[in-house]
């Protein structure tokens, strides 16, 4: 059970190394943190696809938060309107269609009311984060305000059918291309996601 | 350009579009107490909408024509309410707002010395200016909770075929909602000098309401033609109330058939032939008391006729009928048999008991008959004799000789009359009492169809007499 847990621990903090170095490269540090939290917040009432293993999902999540990231380091404030105002409506519409968003391998412990609201609080902080980073007007608000806003789209549109069979679709592409390469099919490092 | 900081957005913006949201839910119908996090979410994802709107570079009669249906795909994403009262009840709650909050912001620069530049400046009088017209939004959302009105005339439907037969109202709501809102609109953009911002908008506008005029005008038709139906609907129900109480007077005989062979087998086990004979006589009478009354070939008037003979009963007035001839063969409508022959029986009852006839002539005959190629319908009451004055005062609408009576009976009757191009004769005298004698002209004549009908009411009155004893 502790080792369990220094893994999952161990785990997270190699996640954090890899997207810290990746901001380093693409300047974009404060970003993709800000992306990584804002996702990280929402995903915990909300739910949603999980990749069949701890590779593929890092590999996943480089992949999608690296572009969003360098994305959000070029904010304008029209950009970020746009974004709120998709982000909100897509929440408005999300929420209480979708979360939670289920995954065979977990089981809800809670009713559906309780993470719709924790939903709708966690969107409420961070959209009123980014109303007050869009109101500033500075170049470094603005990028967090729609690094902030990228990871909620994001986030949401994972838990749409669509985001199910994105991620699934990514994923079964990573098992093959793994497969090309050799190194071992669905089973041999299926620990989490 | 930027109207709105931190603390506009926080203490004004975010409140006004919760109070909004509140109000709109309110009006339609849904429950506040029960929606409340859905109402604070709503309410702040269309401040947060509203504001960044601001940031987006487009035209302000663009920017001002996307508020409305974002708003309403907002209500309709959180609260799943059909689109169409979302868009009414959207629409209504953003006009009260507007009115209730320019109102709010002329009354204190009228009233103080406060300029339009100063609110604008300040963020204390920016917050609390218009916070008199959400003022007045609060009190309204409360009212309407509190009385559980909603403007669909109920609470909470949540039935969805409900609102699939509403949707033509809804729509003629929504048309008339969106015309006031944009006269409303129009006229409030002089006080505000709104109009100064774009003309196109204004253009728009106009050429909106002209748009939204016809759109009533096409549905003035579809509501009259809804009240007519609704005029049959109300026929109709009289007619099956006929029906039902029929089916209860020939059930309560079924119900007392035990009880009367159970009186028939002590006669017959005492062995009181005389009593058994006499108690049978009366039985028969009654059975075909019930049976008696057959029209050829109507089943509605036929019920109608057997109930009024009924309550003529419990009055203590005789009905008798005579059927020589088929009504059908007029084109007069079921439903307005019903209602001429059952005002004129009314009438005839109201008039006996007014006069408080005595016992030997409470009397009413009702006879059908065929004259050449007319049909004759005769209500004959003995008492009381009418005047020639009387009798023309008598159709009038609203006329009246009773105390208790609402005087529309015999102007429906005329109305009938007319509609069918009939004709009505009334005489009053010592001899004959007071006959109603009117004529339909025949206009479905078939072959040998009186003998028809006549032998089909025979079977029917058969099969009546069977139904009630077995």
């Amino acid at each position: 059970m502790i080792a369990y847990g220094i893994e999952a621990v161990l785990g997270e903090l190699v996640k954090l190394l890899i997207f810290t170095t990746i901001g380093i490269l693409f300047n974009c540090m404060i970003e993709i943190i800000v992306l990584v939290i804002s996702y990280g917040i929402l995903r915990a009432s909300t739910g949603g696809p999980h990749c069949s293993s701890y590779l593929r999902c890092l590999l996943l999540g480089i992949m999608t938060f690296t572009p969003l990231a360098i994305l959000a380091a070029r904010a304008t404030t029209t950009s970020l309107a746009i974004a709120v105002i998709v982000s909100v409506l897509l929440a408005a519409y999300a929420i209480f269609k979708y979360v939670p968003g289920e995954w065979h391998q977990r089981k809800l412990k809670k009713p559906k009311e309780v993470y719709q609201n924790a939903a709708i609080v966690s969107i409420i902080v961070l959209v009123t984060i980014t109303i007050m980073m869009l109101l500033s007007e500075q170049q470094l608000f603005l990028n967090i305000g729609l690094a902030i806003q990228l990871a909620i789209i994001w986030q949401l549109l994972s838990i749409t059918p669509l985001g199910y069979k994105l991620i699934l679709m990514a994923d079964q592409f990573m098992i093959d291309f793994a497969s090309i390469l050799g190194k071992g099919g669905a089973n041999d490092d299926d620990i989490k996601g | 350009m930027h109207v709105i900081t931190v603390q506009s957005f926080l203490f004004q913006s975010i409140p006004e579009a919760i109070v909004y949201s509140a109000f709109t839910i309110a009006l339609a119908g849904l429950l506040i107490r029960q929606n409340l996090l859905k109402i604070v979410f709503s309410g702040f994802v269309i401040a947060c909408i509203t504001v960044v709107l601001w940031y987006v570079e487009l035209p302000f009669y663009a920017r001002f024509m996307l508020q409305l249906p974002v708003l309403w795909t907002v209500f309709y994403f959180v609260f799943r309410y059909p689109y169409y009262r979302v868009m009414i009840t959207a629409t209504v709650g953003i006009g009260i707002l507007m009115i209730a909050e320019t109102i709010s912001t002329e009354l204190v620069l009228l009233l103080t010395d406060i300029t339009f530049e100063q609110i604008i400046a300040s963020n204390m009088l920016r917050i609390l200016v218009p916070s008199g017209g959400y003022v007045v939004l609060v009190v309204a959302t409360w009212l309407i909770t509190r009385s559980s009105w909603s403007i669909f005339g109920r609470r909470e439907l949540t039935d969805r075929e409900e609102y699939a037969v509403n949707k033509k109202v809804d729509l003629y709501i929504l048309a008339l909602t969106m015309q006031i809102l944009l006269v409303v609109v129009y006229n409030l953009s002089y006080v505000n000098g709104f109009f100064q911002q774009s003309h196109l908008l204004f253009q728009m506008m106009i050429f909106s309401v002209i748009i939204l005029s016809f759109i009533l005008l096409f549905f003035v038709q579809y509501i009259i033609a809804l009240s007519e139906k609704a005029g049959e609907l109300e026929a109709q129900k009289a007619y099956i109330k006929h029906v039902d109480d029929l089916f209860v007077t020939i059930r309560g005989q079924r119900h007392d058939f035990v009880n009367h062979v159970q009186v028939l087998h002590s006669f017959a086990i005492m062995e009181r032939y005389d009593l058994l004979k006499e108690y049978i006589n009366t039985l028969t009478e009654e059975v075909k008391e019930i049976g008696k009354i057959i029209v050829p070939g109507n089943a509605t008037l036929s019920a109608l006729l057997q109930t009024k003979s009924v309550l003529f009963k419990t009055y203590d007035i005789k009905l008798n009928v005579i059927i020589n001839a088929d009504i059908n063969k007029t084109n007069v409508e079921t439903i307005d048999q019903v209602k001429l022959v059952g005002n004129l029986l009314d009438n005839a009852k109201e008039a006996i008991e007014q006069h408080q006839v005595e016992q030997d002539k409470r009397i009413v005959k009702l006879s059908i008959n065929r004259i050449d190629d007319q049909i004759e319908l005769i209500v004959t009451n003995e008492r009381p004799i009418l005047t020639n004055e009387q009798i023309q005062q008598m159709f009038k609408i609203g006329h009246t000789s009773k105390a208790n009576h609402m005087g529309i009976g015999l102007g429906i009757v005329k109305q009938i009359i007319d509609k069918y191009k009939g004709q009505i004769i009334v005489n009053s005298s010592e001899q004959d009492g007071t006959v109603f004698s009117i004529r339909f002209p025949i206009i479905k004549d078939g072959n040998n169809s009186e003998n028809t009908s006549q032998s089909y009411s025979s079977t029917n009155s058969e099969q009546f007499e069977q139904a009630s004893i077995s």
